[in-house]
C-alpha cells in the first residue's frame, strides 16, 4: 500500500498535487495542472527558502463557548472587577503579573513565561460592533469575518480560494483543522480543507488491510481527461482524502521530542506539531479547545481550562523551537465573546462581548497592544470592544501570510503591528 | 431478522389517480413507448424514496412506469406503519408559578433540567423520523417531507421549542403532497416557523421583515422578482400573525389594516392576500418546479422543463402532487441527465443502505449521528436557505464519514445495553420504555448532580409545588429510541434465497442491489478476487467466514464513488 505522496513541503507548494510516480492513478486534469506550473522537469522547479512566505505558518486556536477574558488577563487592581466579582475575583497576591494593572490567571504560567520570552502578545479588548451573544452567530461571525453576515465563506477558505484562484482549489492539505466538524473559517467557495478530530481514524483497520486498501484504490481510481461529472467530482475527493490521510497518518506518526500534557488539546497540537516537523504542505492549522461556556461553578473549571490552554501552548512551543520551526509559526487565539462583568448567581458569569486574543511566536511584536476595556462604562454590562477583530485578522494575513487582507475582508482594516519581519 | 418491515407498499392503488393531468408540451412529455427496466424502477424509487431492495425494485418494473409511479404517489390508503411520536406538553421552561420560592440558584437549575430534556427530547424526535424513513411502507411522503423541511427550514437552536419542531414535521408530512397555497398559509402559522424567522415579532407599530422576505425570496418567487417595497409591504400585512399561548394567535391590535401597495396591487391586505397575490405571479409557479425538479431529477433543468412544470402546477391550482406525477412519469426524469448523476444527500446514505441491505435498524441514534457527522442533522439545517446538497456534501472528511459507516453498518455498531442484571436487552420500539422501567417515573429527570440537588429541594418545598414539578418532570423524560447495538450484516440469507453460488454471482447480485447504473467488468474482477482471491471457491460450510468475505466485498461497493450516487 505504497501510496504516492510528495516527499517534502518544497516539492508540493504551487504545484498543486505533484504525484511523483503516481502513474495511472493521477488524474488527468491534476496531471496537466501540475506539470504545467512545475516546469518540465515535473517536479523540483520550484523554490522555498525559509523565510519566505511559502514556509509560513499560522495555527489558529478557538477557545469555543465563550472564554471568560476578565479572568484570563485580569485588571487585578481594579475596584469594580473586585466589586462586580466576588466569588470569582482572583486575589490580587496570586495573579501572575504582566505590569502594575494587569496579570495572567494563576494556572496560565505557561502563557505568563511565554510573555517573559518575548514570544507572546496579548491584544486586548477586542470584538466587533452590535455584538451577538448567541455562541453560534456570534462563531459564526469570526468565522466568515462579517459581523454583518453579508459574507458565508470562511476568512480562512477566503485566502485559499485567493491564493490557488485558477482551474483547480488549492489542494485540502493545505488547511487542515483538528476538530470533529468542519471550521466554517475553512470553507471557502472552492477550498475544503482537512477535517479530522483524530489522524488514526483516517485510517482502514480492517483485516486484510492490503488485499482491500488495494482494492479501494482501483474501484476509486479517477480516469484521465474525464469530465468534471459529479463521478468525477466524487473520485477525485476520494483520491483527496486518501492522499491526504495517507500523509497526515504518516506525519503524526512520529515522536515529539517534547513532552505534551494529556489533555486532548494538548494531542491535538502534539499532532500539529508532529505535521510540521515532518514538512507537511499546510499552511493553515485550526485547533479547537471546548469548556469555556462556564455558566455555572467556574472556578474550578476555568482553572482547569486555563492550565490546560497554557501548558498545552507552552509545550507546543517548545517542540517547535526543539524542530527549529518555530520562527516560521505564528499562533493566534480566539473565542466567540468574552464574559459578563458581574458573576451570576451560580459562581458563573454569562455570555459578554469584548476579550483578549493572544498571538505566539518569534516573529510577533510581544508585548501588551491595545488598551483594556473601560471597567467603568460598561455596554449592556458587557465590556465594550475598542479593537474590532478584523484589524488583528489584517495583520496576520497581510503581514505574516503577505496576503491581500482588503479584498479578504471585504474592506481595509488599519492593521495592528503584531507582526515584526 | 423480521420480515416485519421487508414489505412493498401501496401497490394496491392502480385504480385511483386522482385527476389526470397531461403534460403534453416538449419539455416533460411521458413518451407511450418509453423503455422501462429494472434501472428505471431503481432509479424513481432511489428518487422519490430511499431505494429499496431487489424485491420492490421488480414489483415497480411489473407496474409500468405509469403504474409505479402512482404506486408511490397514491400512499394515502396505505396504512402508516409506525406510532406517532408521544408528544406530550412539556414546556421548553418551567413555569412561573412552579418556581415559586426558588431563590435564583435553583431557578437556574430547573431550568438546566429543562433544557438538557429538551434536547433529549428533540434528538429522540430526530431518530423516530430517521426510523420511520427507513420502515415506511410509503417513502414518497417521507421523501417530500424531507423536501419540505429542507424548503420550509426551521432549526431547533432557533426555534427552540421541541414540540414546535415536531408539529412543524407533521405539518408538513400532512401537506406533503397537497395543494401548495394550504401549506404556506399553514406555514405562515406554525408556531416553529413564526419565531424561527421572527414573525411573532412583527407587529404594526415595529414591523419585522424577517418572515415576509423570505416567504418570496426562499419559499416561492425567489430573489428578483420582487422589490424592497413588496418586502415592507408583505411584512405590514402579516403583522400581528404570532404566537399565543396555544400556537398561532391572530393579534388583532398589532395587524396593520391599512393600505398595502404590494406587486402591483393595492388593497387592505393580510397575511393570505399576501400569499394569494405571490402565487398569482409566473415567478411562483416557475419557483416551486425548479426546486422540486432540482430536488428529484437534477439541477439547471432546461427552461421548457420548468415552463411545463409550471403550468402543470397553474393547471392544477398548485397541486403538488399534479406536479410530481408530471415530473415522475416524464421522460426527462429517466434521462441520461437524471440517472445517476445526485449526490446523495447524508440521510439517503444512510436510509438507502439500510433499506437496500434489508437491514433491521437497530442502532438509530448511532445512524443519526454518522448522518449528523456527514452534514445533515434532521432538524437543524445549517441556515434558512437549507442544505445546498450536490458536490457540497462532499468534502475529503464528509467522505471517510461515508466509508466508516458503511463498516459501521456491516460489522456492527453501538454498545450492546445492558439491564440490571446484565443481559442483553433488545432492542425497544418507541413509547414502550417508559412504563417498564422501575422506580419513580421521571427519575431520569433529575439525573446528575443537578437532579439530585432538586430532589433535595423538593423535599422542603410545599407538597402542592413538588408534586407539581414532580408530574411536569414524569411528562417530561424522553422515550428511548433504538439504540441498541447494530448487529453485523449477515449475507447468507440472501445467499441462500437467491441460489447464489459462485463469486461472480454474488458480487454481480450486490453490485446491482447496491449501485444503480453498470459498472465495468473490471471493476467487478476486482471485487471476485476480494471474495475469492485466486479463484478459489468459498467454503460455503465455513459459513462465518464467507459472510466475513462477503460483508468486506459490500464495504468496498460501498466504498466506490458510484455508491455516493443515484
Amino acid at each position: 500500500m505504497a501510496d504516492p505522496i510528495w516527499t517534502t513541503r518544497r516539492q508540493f507548494l504551487r504545484q498543486g498535487l505533484t504525484l511523483v510516480g503516481a502513474g495511472a492513478t493521477v488524474p488527468g486534469f491534476i496531471d496537466q495542472t501540475a506539470l504545467a506550473l512545475a516546469g518540465p522537469d515535473g517536479a523540483r522547479a520550484v523554490k522555498s527558502q525559509p523565510g519566505v512566505p511559502d514556509d509560513r505558518i499560522l495555527v489558529v486556536v478557538q477557545m469555543a463557548g465563550g472564554n471568560d477574558g476578565l479572568n484570563t488577563v485580569i485588571p487585578f487592581g481594579h475596584d469594580i472587577y473586585r466589586k462586580s466579582r466576588p466569588k470569582l475575583a482572583i486575589p490580587a497576591d496570586e495573579v501572575l503579573r504582566i505590569n502594575d494593572d494587569l496579570g495572567f490567571h494563576p494556572q496560565a504560567a505557561g502563557l505568563k513565561s511565554l510573555y517573559d520570552d518575548g514570544l507572546l502578545a496579548v491584544v486586548q479588548g477586542v470584538g466587533y460592533p452590535n455584538a451577538n451573544r448567541s455562541h453560534f452567530k456570534s462563531t459564526d461571525i469570526w468565522e466568515t469575518a462579517s459581523p454583518e453576515g453579508r459574507m458565508h465563506t470562511g476568512w480562512i477558505g477566503r485566502y485559499f480560494d485567493h491564493e490557488c484562484a485558477g482551474s483547480d482549489p488549492c489542494p485540502p492539505q493545505r488547511g487542515v483543522a483538528l476538530k470533529a466538524e468542519a471550521p466554517l473559517a475553512m470553507q471557502g467557495e472552492a477550498f475544503r480543507g482537512v477535517t479530522f478530530t483524530n489522524p488514526q481514524s483516517l485510517q482502514w483497520r480492517r483485516e486484510r488491510q492490503e488485499v482491500m486498501f488495494d482494492a479501494f484504490k482501483k474501484l476509486g481510481a479517477p480516469e484521465s481527461n474525464a469530465p468534471m461529472t459529479e463521478l468525477a467530482y466524487l473520485r477525485r475527493t476520494a483520491l483527496d482524502a486518501r492522499l491526504s490521510a495517507t500523509e497526515i497518518r504518516a506525519a503524526s506518526r512520529g515522536e515529539a521530542q517534547v513532552n505534551y500534557p494529556q489533555f486532548p488539546f494538548a494531542q491535538a497540537l502534539r499532532n500539529v506539531g508532529r505535521m510540521i516537523a515532518s514538512e507537511m504542505p499546510t499552511r493553515i492549522y485550526y485547533v479547537s479547545m471546548g469548556g469555556f461556556d462556564t455558566h455555572s461553578g467556574q472556578t474550578p473549571r476555568h482553572r482547569q481550562l486555563m492550565t490546560q490552554l497554557a501548558g498545552s501552548l507552552r509545550a507546543f512551543i517548545s517542540d517547535l523551537a526543539d524542530q527549529g520551526n518555530l520562527d516560521r509559526v505564528v499562533v493566534m487565539t480566539f473565542s466567540e465573546f468574552g464574559r459578563r462583568v458581574t458573576e451570576n448567581a451560580s459562581g458563573g458569569t454569562d455570555h459578554g462581548e469584548a476579550a483578549p486574543m493572544f498571538l505566539i511566536g518569534t516573529k510577533v511584536a510581544a508585548g501588551v497592544h491595545g488598551t483594556h476595556p473601560d471597567l467603568e462604562n460598561l455596554h449592556r454590562g458587557d465590556l465594550a470592544f475598542n479593537l474590532d477583530f478584523r484589524r488583528v485578522y489584517a495583520s496576520v494575513l497581510g503581514d505574516w501570510l503577505e496576503a491581500d487582507a482588503g479584498k479578504l475582508l471585504g474592506r481595509k482594516f488599519d492593521p495592528l503591528k503584531l507582526i515584526r519581519v | 431478522m423480521t420480515k416485519r418491515r421487508v414489505t412493498s407498499f401501496g401497490l394496491g392503488l392502480l385504480g385511483c389517480f386522482g385527476f389526470a393531468v397531461t403534460a403534453s408540451a416538449a419539455g416533460i412529455q411521458a413518451g407511450d413507448d418509453a423503455p422501462w427496466d429494472r434501472r428505471h424502477a431503481a432509479h424513481l424509487l432511489a428518487r422519490a424514496g430511499f431505494g429499496g431492495p431487489p424485491a420492490q425494485i421488480d414489483a415497480l418494473v411489473e407496474l409500468g412506469r405509469d403504474g409505479a409511479v402512482g404506486s408511490l404517489l397514491d400512499y394515502a390508503s396505505t396504512p402508516r406503519n409506525d406510532e406517532p411520536y408521544p408528544r406530550g406538553t412539556m414546556p421548553a421552561r418551567p413555569p412561573r408559578r412552579m418556581m415559586a420560592g426558588f431563590d435564583d440558584d435553583a431557578k437556574r437549575m430547573l431550568r438546566n433540567v429543562y433544557r438538557r430534556n429538551t434536547r433529549q427530547h428533540m434528538e429522540a424526535v430526530g431518530q423516530w423520523w430517521l426510523r420511520r424513513m427507513m420502515i415506511t411502507n410509503r417513502p414518497l411522503e417521507e421523501k417530500m417531507t424531507l423536501f419540505w423541511h429542507g424548503h420550509f427550514t426551521s432549526g431547533f437552536r432557533e426555534v427552540k421549542q421541541w414540540q414546535f419542531m415536531y408539529d412543524q414535521n407533521e405539518l408538513l408530512r400532512e401537506h406533503a403532497l397537497g395543494d401548495f397555497k394550504t401549506l404556506l398559509v399553514a406555514i405562515s402559522k406554525d408556531p416553529a416557523m413564526l419565531r424561527y424567522l421572527d414573525n411573532a415579532n412583527n407587529v404594526k407599530r415595529k414591523p419585522n421583515e424577517n418572515y415576509a422576505r423570505e416567504l418570496m425570496e426562499l419559499f416561492t418567487l425567489g430573489e428578483g422578482n420582487y422589490t424592497e417595497k413588496d418586502v415592507k409591504e408583505a411584512a405590514r400585512a402579516l403583522t400581528g400573525w404570532g404566537l399565543g399561548h396555544d400556537g398561532f394567535q391572530f393579534k388583532r391590535r398589532q395587524h396593520d389594516d391599512g393600505k398595502k401597495d404590494f406587486l402591483g396591487r393595492v388593497g387592505n391586505f393580510d397575511g393570505e392576500d399576501i400569499i394569494s397575490i405571490i402565487l398569482e405571479q409566473p415567478a411562483a409557479s416557475r419557483y416551486l418546479a425548479r426546486r422540486l425538479w432540482t430536488f428529484f431529477a437534477y439541477r439547471d433543468p432546461e427552461p421548457e422543463v420548468v415552463e411545463e412544470l409550471a403550468r402543470v402546477l397553474r393547471d392544477s391550482d398548485f397541486s403538488i402532487r399534479a406536479a410530481l406525477r408530471a415530473m415522475l412519469r416524464s421522460d426527462a426524469f429517466y434521462s441520461d441527465r437524471a440517472l445517476s448523476t445526485q449526490i446523495k444527500s447524508p440521510i439517503d446514505v444512510v436510509v438507502g443502505s439500510v433499506r437496500r441491505l434489508e437491514i433491521e435498524p437497530q442502532n438509530i441514534r448511532g445512524m443519526f449521528q454518522a448522518a449528523r457527522q456527514m452534514g445533515q442533522a434532521l432538524f437543524q439545517p445549517p441556515n434558512v436557505k437549507g442544505w445546498d446538497g450536490g458536490r457540497t456534501w462532499i468534502t475529503t472528511n464528509t467522505l471517510f464519514t461515508r466509508y466508516n459507516f458503511a463498516g459501521q453498518l456491516l460489522e456492527g455498531m453501538g454498545q450492546n445495553e445492558r439491564n440490571r442484571r446484565g443481559k442483553k436487552q433488545a432492542a425497544r420500539p418507541l413509547a414502550q420504555a417508559d412504563a417498564k422501567k422501575g422506580g419513580e417515573p421521571g427519575e431520569m429527570a433529575f439525573a446528575g448532580p443537578q437532579g439530585k440537588r432538586i430532589r433535595a429541594m423538593l423535599d422542603d418545598l410545599p407538597d402542592e409545588q413538588a408534586e407539581r414539578i414532580r408530574t411536569s418532570m414524569r411528562q417530561m423524560r424522553p422515550p428511548k429510541i433504538l439504540a441498541g447495538r447494530q448487529q453485523p450484516y449477515d449475507p447468507m440469507p440472501t445467499l441462500e434465497r437467491y441460489n447464489l453460488e459462485t463469486p461472480e454471482q454474488i458480487v454481480r447480485h450486490y453490485v446491482g442491489r447496491l449501485i444503480q447504473g453498470d459498472v465495468p467488468k473490471d471493476k467487478l474482477d476486482v471485487l471476485i478476487e476480494v471474495l475469492s482471491p485466486q479463484g478459489r471457491p468459498l467454503n460455503r460450510d465455513a459459513k462465518q467466514q464467507t459472510a466475513r468475505r462477503v460483508r468486506e466485498m459490500i464495504f468496498l461497493i460501498m466504498s466506490m464513488p458510484e455508491y455516493q450516487l443515484i
